[in-house]
């Protein structure tokens, strides 16, 4: 499933949106429609989304768009395509959003601070208890994509991506770092 | 750092000890507070932690042992070098222990079967860390894990290692991690 992947400027941070399941993390199956989590969550968390904002910052963030309605935006920063698994899940207010940009990718050259698409593999585990040849069966890599601007070299045996860039300071937050070992393909957004 | 390994055979399946409530800090721990998650977990884990077997279930698994000083070991596969610390973190009453063996890392090559200590470098997100790009440089790198368990297959593509062994049923396994082939820098066989 091909996700809208999009640019945008916020005056505040977003909160994480959690299943309304206890001890489900941060990782969502889209095989439910993520507004079920919304229209679920704790009030006292639906309230925190609406509440007036106390700062005005000036921040950016590149993300895969899971949900936008006229109150709010939900939206991920890594998503497993094969077992339909969302990660990092954020949810911020429309009040809090100046604008959103949908960006593809594109043929622009890998340099640090450009917003990027990165197919990698992570490590996997499950519980099941079975004979080698069903185990060997059922675990299988994900599908993973994550989004973010490249803030290592763009040849660094490291890749790092940060989450967000403050255009006041021009600082970054909220970094994965990621083996080159493990990275299938790395693409330019614009 | 000298952390010892063993080769622990049991009655029953270990359970997995997550922090206790009200826990400051992450899902790994220090070796030093591992008996402070047993000691301050609810009444009813604790109860059905030790709840008296039903059957021999004839297991195997390889840790770390944390902590035994009360009536249950507590042991982990899974340890983060550079931190120190111990994930997924189990427990098994002593009771339901049958033979604790400790074991050693060879050089000798590691086939399908063996027990294994394997390590590689894992990513990892830094959620809270703010600065230039020059600081989150300096600041933010990959971990060293290392696991131990037992080789179940090995491809082109991955390492498929099991941390818990049915003997009873030769070739049954469970708790099984695939690390990407690239990724792993170190297969030591246990002896």
């Amino acid at each position: 499933m091909k996700r809208k992947i999009a640019k945008i400027s916020l005056y505040s941070l977003p909160l994480t949106l959690k299943p309304p399941i206890q001890g489900a993390g941060t990782t969502i199956d889209i095989s439910k429609d993520v507004r079920y989590w919304l229209d679920n969550s704790d009030p006292e968390f639906v309230s925190k989304i609406s509440a007036k904002r106390t700062e005005d910052r000036d921040m950016e963030t590149v993300a895969f768009i899971l949900e936008e309605t006229k109150d709010v935006v939900i939206y991920c920063s890594a998503i497993d395509e094969g077992s339909a698994l969302l990660k990092r899940v954020r949810i911020v207010s429309k009040e809090d959003v100046k604008n959103i940009k949908e960006i593809k990718p594109s043929k622009i050259s890998l340099q640090v601070g450009v917003p990027v698409k990165v197919q990698w593999r992570d490590t996997i585990g499950n519980y099941k208890y079975g004979s080698v040849e069903n185990i060997i069966k059922d675990l299988k890599f994900e599908n993973l994509f994550s989004v973010g601007y490249l803030i290592s070299e763009p040849n660094s045996e490291t890749l790092l991506l940060a989450r967000y860039i403050d255009n006041y300071s021009g600082k970054y937050r909220e970094v994965s770092v990621i083996p080159r070992s493990v990275v299938k393909e790395i693409l330019v957004l614009n | 750092m000298n952390i010892g390994i063993f080769k622990l055979q049991l009655y029953k399946p270990p359970f997995y000890l997550y922090p206790p409530k009200n826990w400051e800090g992450t899902d790994s721990v220090k070796k030093d507070d591992a008996f402070e998650w047993w000691d301050k977990s609810d009444q009813k884990f604790i109860s059905e932690v030790l709840e008296k077997r039903k059957i021999d279930s004839d297991l195997e698994t390889i840790g770390h042992i944390l902590d035994d000083r009360s009536d249950v070991v507590i042991f982990s596969s899974y340890f983060y070098v550079e931190k120190s610390r111990y994930r997924l973190v189990q427990v098994i009453p002593k009771i339901d222990v049958k033979s604790i063996k400790e074991m050693r890392l060879s050089n000798e090559s590691a086939q399908v079967g063996d027990a294994v200590c394997v390590q590689w470098e894992d990513p990892i997100i830094y959620p809270n860390d703010e600065g230039t790009v020059h600081d989150l440089r300096e600041k933010c790198k990959t971990v060293h894990i290392t696991r131990l368990g037992y080789l179940i297959h090995k491809s082109e593509e991955g390492v498929y290692t099991s941390s818990l062994k049915n003997i009873k049923k030769d070739g049954f396994y469970r708790e099984t991690m695939l690390n990407p082939i690239k990724s792993v820098e170190k297969i030591h066989k246990l002896l």
